[in-house]
């Protein structure tokens, strides 16, 4: 069986979602305390080049790949991210991780509205409505900040999606949260569809902070994920805790060809029993 | 160590399965390269472990070759395997270059001269030559390509346990000392 039928049966069987993901960069203009990556100003860039992310979108495409999620640290600080967005959609169908404070800059928007008939989604990081709740754990200022250029976009159609980070213990709170998060998003003119709650994992500086919940690996979504320090089993994996990286979920240090750290990954979900696995969307870790 | 070796607490997944409670430092900083340490192992297990060539005679190998290359890690840590394996102490002195070479008879005493001859700092191929006919008088060409790729892997890993550091283990530097080789 070649690889790309290899990971193609995997994606059928729900055991990856064929999202290929790029960590752009670690640096951040926030510092929030649960990043996985404790990125802050401070954090070193430690960049993906736009080069390598490129040949490795379009290597994708050809191993069975069917979309893209760009993250970070904050992936609009890299001067010709928007760009890249433009060029990758081309290819494959992508989603930005953002914090959303860069988004009202011209040269963003002006790269985001030549992508609104290619499938380019940004996903803005927005923990509640009401902004004193929101800046508990993401910043003083950062709510106000990362709703700034939103409107103009939405207006302009581009497809915006809202991520909230879930910091509660209980589902019933989950959900009068979303009933909240729903209310607010139509507010804005946006679908509440596309609001997704993540659960909170306990790797980054969420651990040093001891917040949100302690996950064992199989029961991460098995995405790959390249970084500037190598490729990861999840976009969970490759997180910082006090400038050093863990390790565990690395698969290899070569990135490109992608077919070599698709073949870590395949082998890793190979040899796992796929009962013990639960796919990371039934879990809230997505 | 001038790099940080992995431990069974942050080993990266692909390599998990060589780590245990008691994984030392060359594989720990090789697994820094998951990739590469998953390819160097069943390398390094093939020339290491058991094969055609006996364990007396690679032990005999490395260990001469890691005195003349001047790599702590490996002469400390082969002195003891090279003792487990029942080389004397006698033959141990001799492959540390502290007792005469005749210690070794007939085809050990040639591949003792080849491996002079191939571990040496700068390597005279008029000298390998000799040894080399010589060694061949008394053994197998199949034998012959296993001991020189062996003294080729361990020279390797040689100089990577310098550049590293690699540090021995407690329990070897307690036995060197116990038997007075520190």
């Amino acid at each position: 069986m070649t690889i790309v039928a290899e990971y193609n049966s995997l994606i059928e069987a729900g055991q990856s979602s064929g999202r290929l993901w790029l960590y752009s960069n670690y640096h951040c203009n926030l510092s929030c305390r649960y990043c996985l990556t404790s990125s802050s100003p401070q954090s070193p860039v430690r960049g993906l080049s736009k080069e390598q992310m490129l040949e490795a979108v379009k290597q994708a495409r050809n191993l069975g790949f069917t979309s893209v999620g760009i993250t970070g640290g904050e992936p609009f600080l890299m001067s010709w991210m928007p760009e890249l967005i433009h060029d990758i959609a081309q290819t494959l169908p992508v989603i930005v991780l953002t914090n959303g404070t860069m988004l009202k800059r011209k040269e963003v928007r002006s790269h985001l509205l030549k992508c609104v008939d290619l499938p380019v989604q940004i996903q803005v990081s927005i923990d509640d409505p009401d902004p004193t709740i929101n800046d508990i754990n993401r910043g003083e200022g950062s709510f106000h900040r990362a709703l700034a250029g939103i409107p103009w976009l939405v207006e302009r159609g581009v497809s915006i999606r809202i991520s909230s980070t879930r910091i509660f213990k209980d589902s019933a709170t989950h959900e009068q949260h979303d009933a909240k998060m729903n209310l607010w998003m139509k507010h804005l003119g946006l679908n509440p569809n596309d609001h997704v709650g993540r659960t909170m994992v306990q790797r980054g500086q969420a651990a040093v902070n001891n917040l949100g919940a302690s996950v064992e690996w199989e029961m991460l979504p098995a995405d790959l994920t390249l970084t500037r320090m190598g490729a990861f089993y999840s976009p969970f994996g490759p997180t910082y805790i006090e400038g050093k990286l863990q390790t565990d979920m690395l698969l290899s240090r070569t990135i490109l060809p992608l077919e070599i750290p698709l073949r870590h990954l395949v082998t890793c979900l190979n040899s796992m029993d796929s009962s013990v696995r639960t796919p990371g969307a039934k879990t809230g870790f997505v | 160590m001038k790099i940080q070796p992995m431990t069974l607490e942050n080993a990266p997944l692909s390599v998990r399965s060589y780590f245990s409670d008691s994984t030392g430092p060359l594989v720990g900083t090789l697994a820094q390269v998951p990739e590469l340490l998953q390819r160097t192992m069943p390398f390094l297990g093939q020339q290491f472990g058991q094969s055609a060539l006996s364990m007396r005679h690679k032990e005999m190998i490395i260990l001469g070759v890691s005195v003349l290359q001047g790599c702590i890690y490996c002469t400390q840590t082969h002195t003891v395997l090279a003792h487990q394996e029942g080389l004397s102490l006698g033959e141990l002195q001799a492959l540390h270059g502290k007792m005469d070479s005749t210690v070794f008879l007939g085809k050990e005493s040639v591949l003792w001269s080849y491996v002079l001859a191939m571990g040496a700092d700068v390597v005279d191929s008029n000298r390998v030559s000799l040894a080399m006919d010589r060694l061949k008088e008394e053994w197998l060409d199949f034998e012959i390509v296993e001991i020189t790729m062996l003294i080729g892997t361990t020279i390797m890993l040689n100089r990577y346990c310098i550049a590293l550091e690699i540090p021995t283990s407690e329990s070897h530097l307690v036995w060197l000392q116990e038997q007075g080789w520190s």
